[in-house]
């Protein structure tokens, strides 16, 4: 790594970072991208409703607006390409009076309008038709037949497969600490948190929740962002639902909806609550509470449902109120890719596209790799049905979780098993099947055994090795 | 491969009804258990006094001529219908077969319930667990961690809290008849955990690296799924007291059923009971 020089530096590894990262792996271009943590999709891409929205919602004019319109499109041939788990569900905002109605016809119908989104008026008999489970004082409400889900960890994987098969290069669990510019002012020189240095042309910012503090390295203030949490209960309930269901927002909040999710079972959530720690993922039973509150409007058994998980995701406010993708000013070198609050899935194809334009437009040039691939090959081989149940609640097998580990994107940790192929996600959360899963795991790479396995992010240690001193 | 009892689970209650089935002379008897060593998901516990009686059964069940297949698990159950036989799909390390019985008894047992099906607040740390993953950790020389906060909840937590004391003098025991868990503090390995006094109200902030915890049982009847016996609103299988389920010569024993108990203590009667049913 140490003795290349990079034409383009991705910093971060989310679904942006990934997207970007996969968008430029189709030219001759030599790339790098940098995660901090272990695996890719550690932060705000993992812990969210995994709703592609369409923006029919999104202030028009902004950035963020562009980006999911341009996404819409790019969508489709992702799905195909990648083999992404995506279901084109749709969504119903649902109004329950006069009051709620009229704010759907003078905002959001106008809205979607500007921004060339398709929707429609749905009466309650055809919402309770479709979703027998919502309330019974729905008077009517807003059809989205664009709004879909996927799987947000698969989307971000696959974009970074890709990459890697067309060339590019991913280091995981190590941050940036130090960025420099060298060469006249030509390059940059990024230093490693372990000491090893980078060189390259372009860095792009795509750190998510740290991009102001990427940004801060090569002295630019020109954004900050603050962490808010959304707090979600996951449930296997069989709720009669085939939709996204979304409240009317009011002034203060856009409000929790119930979602389908792409494996099964349905999604409660999120809050928004403005934090301090961007680290702070707990979940409170406040949290919980105006989760149910929220949802039992719109689905009144919601508060009967048994839970399987709940998480929190933090996701990125940006002070500028919008996505900030550009050259930085101090640095322009440095193009970043930040404030991605909300829509991030939704709008990665997009930003990706826009990010690549943008690299252009200062002088990187763009020429198409013919022997790029598009597609994802079927890596999984015939074995894939073969070899013990290793996940009792989920029945995966062995030679799933072996083939996992074989993937251009190593998994090092038990949530990136766990995320690659189902295990651990029944019920008994992997108590169960993740000492077998450290097992497989020695077994297929022996030169890893003894180190502590570790269950997700960075120092998540699941046991203590034997003959460890006492910390 | 046509049996004419098929036993789904070599634990408890499945050692229980072999023994009974071998003592009434049933020769054609097959045995099928998820883990590698027959003894079930309780077997780490076994060397604990309070397990004396499992551990008896386990020596009289070693000398059992039964075919036993291990690291075997039925993925797909297809009742018969009419006196027809039984079929299994069972996912071995070997691929997948199918079988077929007379009769089957299903002793599959139970997972327990984790920290998450209870909605308790706060991080989602590593160094979370339930006694089982306790026990296999320490099976393959780790440690769970270095100072351990464990919740008394029953035979299982009381066994494991003895076993581990051997391991560690760094265990902290919380009676959960005393002690509400309320909270789990720790990025990206526990740091600590809150405790709430049932009676005073007290709160009680514990640092610690490792959270053991776990309440009630998950019936092992994921294979079940879409297959027509019947399970109450905690997919445990319901039976009569003899163990019949809702479909002839289909019978279930132990903590995958409705009868059953998290500390798997009635497993034993039970499947004496059923045992009885069967020839």
């Amino acid at each position: 790594m140490q003795n290349h020089k990079y034409d383009v530096v991705v910093i971060g590894g989310g679904v942006v970072g990934t997207a970007i990262l996969r968008a430029l792996s189709f030219y001759q271009l030599k790339l790098l991208l940098i995660e901090k943590q272990p695996d890719v999709c550690e932060g705000t891409s993992k812990a969210n409703s995994g709703i592609v929205h369409t923006g029919f919602d999104a202030k028009p004019g902004t950035v963020e607006a562009e980006c999911l319109r341009r996404s819409r499109s790019l969508w489709p041939i992702l799905v195909e390409n990648l083999r992404i788990p995506f279901i084109p569900c749709g969504a119903v905002m649902v109004a329950t009076n006069e009051e709620e109605k009229q704010i759907i016809e003078t905002t959001y119908v106008p809205n979607a309008k500007a921004n060339d989104v398709d929707v429609h008026w749905m009466s309650a008999e055809e919402i309770l038709e479709m979703n027998p489970a919502v309330t019974a004082e729905v008077t009517g409400g807003l059809a989205v037949p664009g709004e879909a889900i996927c799987d947000p960890f698969w989307a971000t994987r696959a974009f970074g497969e890709i990459a890697v098969l067309n060339g590019a290069e991913v280091v995981l669990g190590q941050g940036v600490s130090h960025i420099e510019t060298v060469s006249n002012g030509e390059d940059l020189r990024l230093t490693l948190e372990n000491g090893e240095t980078v060189t390259t042309r372009y860095a792009v910012n795509a750190a998510g929740l740290w991009s102001d503090e990427i940004a801060r390295m090569v002295g630019d203030e020109s954004f900050s962002i603050s962490p808010r949490k959304g707090q979600f209960i996951l449930t296997e309930e069989a709720i009669s639902i085939s939709s996204i269901i979304l409240p009317v927002p009011t002034k203060t909040s856009k409000g929790v909806l119930v979602s389908p999710v792409v494996f099964g079972g349905f999604l409660l959530g999120p809050t928004a609550e403005d934090q301090e720690d961007k680290w702070d993922r707990s979940t409170s039973q406040a949290g919980m509470e105006s989760v149910l509150a929220g949802c039992e409007k719109l689905v009144p058994d919601s508060r009967q449902f048994s839970t399987i998980r709940q998480f929190a995701g933090v996701r990125a406010v940006c002070s500028e109120g919008d996505f900030v993708i550009r050259p930085s000013a101090v640095q322009p070198r440095m193009i970043h890719a930040a404030g991605i609050r909300s829509t991030g899935l939704s709008a990665s194809p997009g930003i990706a596209e826009l990010v690549a334009a943008t690299l252009q437009k200062a002088g990187l040039e763009l020429q198409a790799n013919e022997q790029a691939q598009h597609a994802l090959p079927d890596l999984f081989s015939e074995e894939q049905e073969t070899g013990e149940i290793i996940c009792l609640c989920r029945s995966i097998t062995r030679s799933e979780i072996v083939n996992s580990l074989k993937r251009p994107l190593t998994p090092q940790t038990i949530d990136g098993v766990k995320r690659r192929t189902g295990a651990t996600l029944g019920e008994c959360q992997g108590n169960c099947c993740i000492p077998k899963i450290i097992d497989v795991m020695a077994e297929t790479y022996p030169e890893h055994t003894g180190k502590q396995p570790l269950k997700g992010v960075r120092n998540s240690y699941l046991a203590v090795a034997q003959g460890e001193k006492q910390a | 491969m046509m049996y004419e009892l098929v036993i789904i689970g070599a634990g408890i209650s499945g050692l229980t009804a072999a023994l009974s089935a071998w003592e009434r002379g049933v020769s054609s008897v097959l045995m099928i258990d998820y883990q590698k060593r027959r003894g079930g998901f309780t077997l780490p516990y076994w060397s604990s006094d309070e397990f004396a009686p499992e551990r008896e059964l386990l020596e009289k069940a070693a000398s059992l001529p039964y075919e036993i297949h291990e690291q075997s698990t039925v993925v797909g159950f297809f009742p018969g219908a009419n006196g027809q036989l039984h079929q299994l799909y069972v996912q071995s390390p070997m691929g997948t077969y199918s079988i077929e019985a007379k009769k089957v008894l299903i002793a599959s047992g139970s997972l327990e319930k984790p920290r998450e099906a209870h909605k308790i607040p706060g991080t989602r740390p590593a160094g979370v667990m339930t006694p089982m993953m306790a026990m296999q950790l320490i099976e393959r020389g780790y440690q769970p961690g270095r100072k351990i906060v464990l919740i008394e909840n029953g035979r299982i937590s009381r066994s494991t809290a003895v076993l581990l004391e051997k391991e560690t003098s760094n265990l902290v025991k919380y009676a959960e008849s005393d002690w509400e868990l309320t909270s789990i503090k720790g990025l990206s390995r526990v740091e600590g955990v809150q405790l709430r006094n049932r009676m005073t109200d007290e709160i009680n902030e514990v640092a610690c690296d490792t959270l053991i915890f776990a309440k009630g049982r998950v019936p092992c009847t994921f294979f079940l799924k879409g297959a027509p016996i019947e399970r109450d609103q905690h997919d445990a299988i319901i039976v009569d007291a003899t163990g019949k389920t809702n479909l002839p010569d289909i019978y279930a024993a132990g903590s995958c059923t409705c009868l059953g108990d998290d500390d798997h203590t009635n497993s034993m009667e039970l499947a004496k009971e059923t045992a009885k049913q069967l020839f």
